[in-house]
């Protein structure tokens, strides 16, 4: 076996209550690394494509990688979630940090996965190499940090109070149970697998928690190799300015004023990308108001020498709360998107998205969303019950967060996601969404490749697929014109390419703003054992971005109608700032990008399937009349 | 004419104000010309880069919300009325 890697996967049965343990063959694991590559291949092999990823025939994958809990990699806290969305129904990765994935390997497995549903409510206990069902009806209904702790209560009479800090945790709160699209998983109360409603997947298996627990550390297949990839590694990020100063002082929200400064901060549902009060939810503010940088210590990701997480307090009446975050992703989604300015309002609501475990950025978009919707005067006044959902009303905001875990009321429309809820109401063009997914918090009409990335991201609107914004604003690797649509299409397949192995590694992508490819070779060459090369890894990378969409073909059809944008985007130009006038030119861009990719109408072709070993998948699409000619 | 320049993230810390807006007689004023009117900003850069001629390249200089490689770099000449903002390099996502 590799080194990186325990070897064992759990499978779970919650219907008949059994658990299995098997082992993936070595030339699998070369293939598709862990994570969320060998989440999708698995996904592929086990989850009928067409199925509702609300019943019990959908799977969800709890994965690591070979570099996840290995000390000396930086930024290899993380963990990674595999699921059909029942948000957009396609295949769906969501990462989170934290210290639960570390542990998780430490507890014996590379991965979980979760069969069928149970028929009361349960949680995993996890720990020495073996995985035991117990039951969860006491916890059901509990946010995620009363679940957290009374799970560390009760499973400390196991290991011993003196070890209880050493179980962790991740679960899902009320927003999952409800069965809310948008609801999240959360680990170590604050962190989160946010995106893709992946805990109402949890919440239709009856699945309220997993806790993790163990000593073992994964092998080191050539240590000699691995301390100078590592030092070599850690030296890149030391000497970064972003990742050794930046994100350590102000944390993810320092882009605040930058995206704002350059016009392309969406305010108020993406009608604009301009925010006059920017600066009020800024890292900046954040650092010099909020910030408790004692317990900012405690939040840091396992093994992270970066430690851009927050931590912070409100402590005047009406908002008062303390937690975790919130990020440059929070900030935006329930601070301009809603039109609001008060911290303290945005920082409430993004304590509550982790108690009632709703992603972030999809609950303030849909705020946004619904918002533009009572401006146009969508909503009917007997479904508002006399709520002011006005830009900018705080209160609301907070109230919304409440009701849309709860599914009360108004809430029970926006559990549903932006795209429904504007689709219900009458106004679908309103949904700021690619493939359903709500858009994050960059406008690309002034970030031309960034609006590829996001029309051709298979999880549907993310940033994280390729975060073009790098070179295009922030100008790592090499500053790119932003305005140009000329060579975007390879930038945005190269970045898609190495963000898919930096998922499956699985390791921040923080990493990527000093580690690119070579050093990524290095690191998993040294601890698997393996003479792995850049290039190889692109190669996985591209497997890997092939073999999501040809699951999403699969199932509802994928291809280029789904790679677009909201009409706003396309048509509307930018009405002020320094993109004023500029539309996302996403033509110029697409026939490019699907030559590079050797895809026919967004579809991949046999060609190019056979090229990455994939003849089984062109076979299948092929029976199913779906390959592209 | 005025220009008003306004610095964040570790700038701000270092400098101490966040945005000050500059006053020139003449019309022909550089980018340069700008950084070097104001003493603290033109230190605490230097002190950092070595040279004023590697700002454009390491950190983030927008002129109205456009970087300033994308005009002429610090050769830029300024109008009435134009904003200013320096970064360091940051990053976030």
């Amino acid at each position: 076996m590799p080194g990186g890697y325990t070897g064992r996967l759990a499978r779970i049965d919650l219907w008949s209550c059994k658990v299995t343990y098997e082992s993936l063959p070595d030339e699998v694991l070369r293939k598709w690394i862990g994570g969320r590559g060998l989440g999708v291949y698995l996904a592929l092999k086990e989850i009928p494509p067409k199925v509702d990823p609300l019943s019990p025939s959908n799977k969800a994958y709890v994965m690591t990688g070979p570099l996840t809990g290995i000390a000396g990699v930086p930024a290899s806290g993380r963990w990674c979630s595999v699921t059909k969305s029942p948000l957009t129904n396609s295949i769906h990765d969501a990462h989170s940090g934290g210290k639960f994935g570390p542990y998780l390997k430490f507890a014996g497995f590379d991965g979980i996965v979760l069969e069928e549903a149970s028929e009361r409510p349960v949680y995993l206990w996890v720990h020495d190499g073996k995985v035991e069902i117990r039951d969860a009806h006491h916890l059901w209904g509990m946010d995620t940090h009363s679940v957290t702790d009374a799970i560390t209560e009760e499973l400390s009479a196991e290991v011993g109070k003196s070890e209880a800090k050493e179980i962790k945790v991740a679960c899902i709160g009320p927003a999952g149970e409800n069965l809310a699209r948008i609801a999240c998983i959360i680990n170590d109360k604050s962190r989160a697998a946010g995106r893709g409603g992946h805990g109402a997947v949890w919440g239709s298996k009856k699945v309220k928690a997993i806790a993790v627990y163990g000593k073992s550390k994964p092998s080191i297949a050539d240590l000699d190799k691995f301390r100078e990839a590592s030092a070599a590694a850690m030296k890149k990020i030391k000497e970064s300015p972003i990742t050794s100063e930046a994100l350590p002082k102000y944390g993810t929200a320092v882009l605040v004023n930058i995206i704002n400064n350059a016009g392309i901060f969406p305010t108020k549902n993406f009608k604009t990308g301009y925010f006059p009060e920017a600066n009020a939810i800024s890292g900046e503010t954040i650092a010099s108001t909020i910030m408790d940088w004692d317990k900012q210590k405690e939040e840091v990701c396992w093994g992270c020498p970066i430690g851009c997480a927050r931590y912070t307090r409100i402590t005047k009446p009406p908002f008062t709360g303390e937690g975790g975050g919130p990020e440059y992703e929070t900030v935006w989604s329930l601070g301009a998107q809603t039109g609001t300015s008060d911290l303290a309002a945005v920082s409430k609501a993004h304590y509550l998205t982790n108690e009632l475990g709703l992603d972030g950025i999809s609950m303030g978009h849909v705020i946004g969303t619904f918002m533009e919707l009572v401006e146009l005067g969508k909503i009917p006044k007997e479904v508002l019950r006399g709520l002011k959902a006005e830009w900018g009303n705080g209160e609301v905001l907070v109230e919304l967060v409440w009701r849309t875990a709860y599914r009360s009321g108004i809430g029970c429309d926006l559990a549903e996601g932006a795209l429904r809820l504007a689709q219900k109401y009458g106004a679908p063009e309103v949904a700021m969404v690619v493939r359903g997914q709500e858009l994050p918090a960059y406008d690309p009409r002034g970030a031309q490749g960034h609006g590829l990335a996001y029309a051709t991201s298979n999880r549907g609107g993310c940033h994280l697929r390729a975060y073009l914004i790098s070179p295009e604003v922030l100008g790592v690797p090499k500053l790119v014109d932003r305005f140009d649509t000329k060579g975007k299409a390879e930038l945005v397949k190269h970045f898609q390419d190495v963000f898919a192995v930096v998922d499956s590694l699985v390791v921040c992508k923080f990493d990527t703003f000093a580690l690119w490819t070579e050093d990524f070779a290095s690191l998993l060459s040294a601890v698997t054992g393996w003479d792995i090369t850049p290039k190889e890894l692109e190669v996985i990378g591209e497997r890997i971005y092939n073999a999501e969409r040809a699951f999403n073909v699969l199932s509802f059809g994928d291809g280029k109608d789904y790679d677009t944008l909201p009409k706003r985007l396309l048509e509307e130009p930018m009405p002020e700032g320094p993109a004023k006038g500029h539309i996302t030119r996403l033509p110029e861009m697409l026939g490019e990008y699907y030559m590079l990719r050797g895809w026919i109408d967004g579809r991949p072709s046999r060609i190019k399937l056979e090229e990455l070993g994939l003849k089984w998948l062109a076979d299948r699409l092929e029976e199913e009349g779906l390959i592209p000619k | 004419m005025k220009v008003l320049v306004e610095v964040y993230a570790t700038l701000y810390d270092k400098l101490g104000w966040r945005s000050k807006e500059v006053n020139f007689n003449s019309n022909e004023v550089s980018l340069e010309d700008l950084i070097k009117s104001i003493p603290d900003l033109y230190n605490t850069l230097i002190n950092d880069l070595g040279d004023l001629t590697e700002l454009i390249n390491n950190y983030i200089v927008f002129i109205n919300g456009i970087h300033a490689q994308f005009k002429n770099g610090l050769k830029t000449v300024l109008r009435d009325g134009d904003k200013v903002a320096i970064f360091p390099p940051v990053a976030g996502g």
